[in-house]
């Protein structure tokens, strides 16, 4: 069944992969929610005491961190959750087509009728599709715990942070995925947006701190990752609709420069 | 393009940066016909077979198959035409029988009786995961699934590598009942005997450009052959002074060396009045040929 096509052939590929990092995120996502449970009433202690300066560092609002939107923002969604997911989605990214290419079975799959066009689109699709279902898992993660516990959050606000991350790690994995296709350097595929995340989440925390880097800041991919915002307000349209045009916009020009290069094998 | 002509080159030129790939190439392919792509390695071999399939765009000059531009039609003649890479890439974490049928889906279907007796014929294992099989095996299995859907026009870039004998001969009778069947094969190789058995004409490419485009018989004609013949007494070098083709005469004692242009024919006559011990004769080397070609034209 999953050799059928290049889409499923991609997806079965990567399935192990998804799976090992599924028991991470779940592991990790389920039982930090299930810890606010017992650690809701030490919290406010902490954010008694707890220096704000330097939970900002970690992009946190030390104030609110014993509600549980709080909670859940600064244990998992400031910075382990979208590690796990920039990792995940960057090394499946870079990996779809440079992979093949480097390894020359790119050579053995373009000799059939297959367009480029078509090994293009059906590979994003794959990377896609492998996002959308651990953003799944980390969603449940998180939700099923929460019910569980009681815990005060609005489930569609949930939902709305996921989202955010969900789609800020495609479009890294969309550019390590349009690099794959455009170079064909595995190694370029992967450093490249990793940098790029890098550079934009230390110019994202400086600018909690100066307005120096507010200019710089306008083009870090983070300055419009706002699970705050979301938790408290929900969808924001505009940055989802931001974000789905870049990963769109990248993506094409992944596809026309992979149309038109010469294949390196 | 003549009606039978189904492959064209027309001034083929790839240029990588400021490294040459090929230059001007100009030959044509028949219906029916297994042409041979001869040169050393680095020649443009592989250069030449990778534009035709469009995986590298030509700097300049056109490719036609079947009278189609390679570039433009790409998709539609891919459906034709069956390929085998130099040192194939396989899937090494699935079966040979999954890796048939993912190619054969992404073929858009295949004959099964007669992969079946691709399979049987080249011996192929096929139940085993691709990383666990010899190169010689992996070789079979890329060479069936080239030959797996009856392709008008078959591009085999050094198939024979990691054959056995056996399998290499009943390879090459599948080769020909392709072409009886009027479809076509271009075959490229650096090893002159293999492309002897099989061609009917060889095409000769040597730092990009092509040397000559010649029918076999015509090729041996211009071999080279190095000959080393030990006798039963010493010799004299006057007795194989003008025989036609004989050059590079080294006489020691009892032993000849010389290299012959063609037919051994005149060489054999003179030395049968001589008590022989041995003869020995080297293939030539393609660098060999070359250099007879340059001589000659």
């Amino acid at each position: 069944m999953f050799l059928t096509s290049i889409f499923l052939k991609s997806v079965r590929d990567l399935r192990r992969s998804l799976f090992w990092w599924s028991v991470a995120v779940i592991l990790y996502c389920s039982l930090m929610t299930i810890l606010y449970d017992t650690m809701a009433d030490s919290l406010e202690l902490l954010v008694e005491f707890y220096p704000p300066e330097l939970a900002k560092m970690f992009g946190v609002d030390i104030k609110t961190l014993a509600s549980p939107s709080g909670w859940l923002y600064a244990e998992i969604y400031a910075m382990v959750l979208p590690i796990c997911f920039i990792a995940f989605f960057v090394f499946s990214g870079a990996n779809a087509i440079a992979n093949e290419e480097e390894t020359r079975t790119l050579e053995l799959l373009l000799s059939e009728p297959v367009s480029r066009g078509r090994l293009y689109v059906e590979k994003f699709m794959a990377l896609v599709f492998n996002c959308v279902v651990i953003s799944i898992v980390a969603f449940i993660s998180i939700a099923l715990p929460s019910i569980a516990i009681n815990m005060d959050i609005y489930m569609w606000n949930l939902i709305a942070g996921t989202l955010n991350l969900t789609l800020l790690a495609t479009l890294l994995g969309t550019l390590a995925f349009a690099l794959s296709a455009s170079l064909g350097k595995r190694r370029t595929a992967l450093v490249v947006p990793v940098g790029f995340a890098m550079v934009s989440y230390v110019s994202n925390i400086a600018s909690m701190f100066t307005s120096v880097v507010d200019g710089i800041n306008k083009f870090s991919i983070f300055n419009y990752y706002r699970i705050e915002e979301a938790f408290e307000k929900g969808i924001d349209v505009g940055i989802i609709l931001g974000f789905l045009f870049s990963i769109i916009l990248v993506t094409l020009i992944g596809y026309l420069r992979f149309q038109r290069r010469d294949l390196r094998f | 393009m003549s009606d039978d002509t189904i492959l064209e080159l027309s001034k083929l030129t790839k240029y990588y940066g400021k490294h040459r790939g090929v230059i001007d190439l100009d030959m044509s392919v028949k219906k029916g016909e297994i042409f041979g792509y001869l040169g050393p390695n680095g020649a443009g071999k592989t250069t030449t077979m990778r534009m035709l399939l469009d995986f590298i765009r030509p700097t300049s000059g056109t490719s036609k198959i079947f009278g189609l531009d390679t570039k433009e039609n790409s998709l539609a003649l891919r459906h034709r035409i069956g390929y085998l890479p130099t040192a194939p890439a396989l899937y090494g974490d699935i079966t040979g029988k999954q890796f048939f049928e993912y190619c054969a889906n992404l073929k858009g279907g295949c004959d099964w009786d007669y992969v079946r007796e691709l399979i049987q014929r080249m011996e192929c294992d096929i139940d085993r995961p691709i990383d666990t099989l010899s190169h010689g095996n992996k070789q079979k299995l890329a060479i069936v699934r080239a030959l797996m859907h009856r392709p008008e026009l078959v591009i085999l870039d050094e198939p024979t590598t990691g054959l056995d004998p056996l399998i290499q001969n009943e390879f090459e009778k599948i080769l020909r009942e392709t072409t009886e069947q009027g479809n076509s094969v271009i075959f490229s190789s650096h090893i002159l005997s293999e492309v002897e058995e099989l061609c009917d004409r060889v095409a000769i490419i040597r730092e990009g450009t092509l040397v000559a485009v010649e029918q076999i018989a015509d090729l041996k004609s211009k071999q080279v052959r190095r000959i080393e013949m030990s006798f039963g007494n010493n010799i004299r070098s006057e007795l194989f002074e003008g025989i036609d083709g004989v050059k590079n005469i080294i006489i020691n004692e009892n032993k000849l060396k010389c290299d012959i242009v063609g037919s051994l024919d005149s060489l054999v006559k003179v030395v049968a009045t001589q008590h022989i011990l041995d003869i020995r004769t080297e293939e030539p080397a393609l660098e060999d040929i070359f250099l007879a070609y340059y001589e000659g034209h």
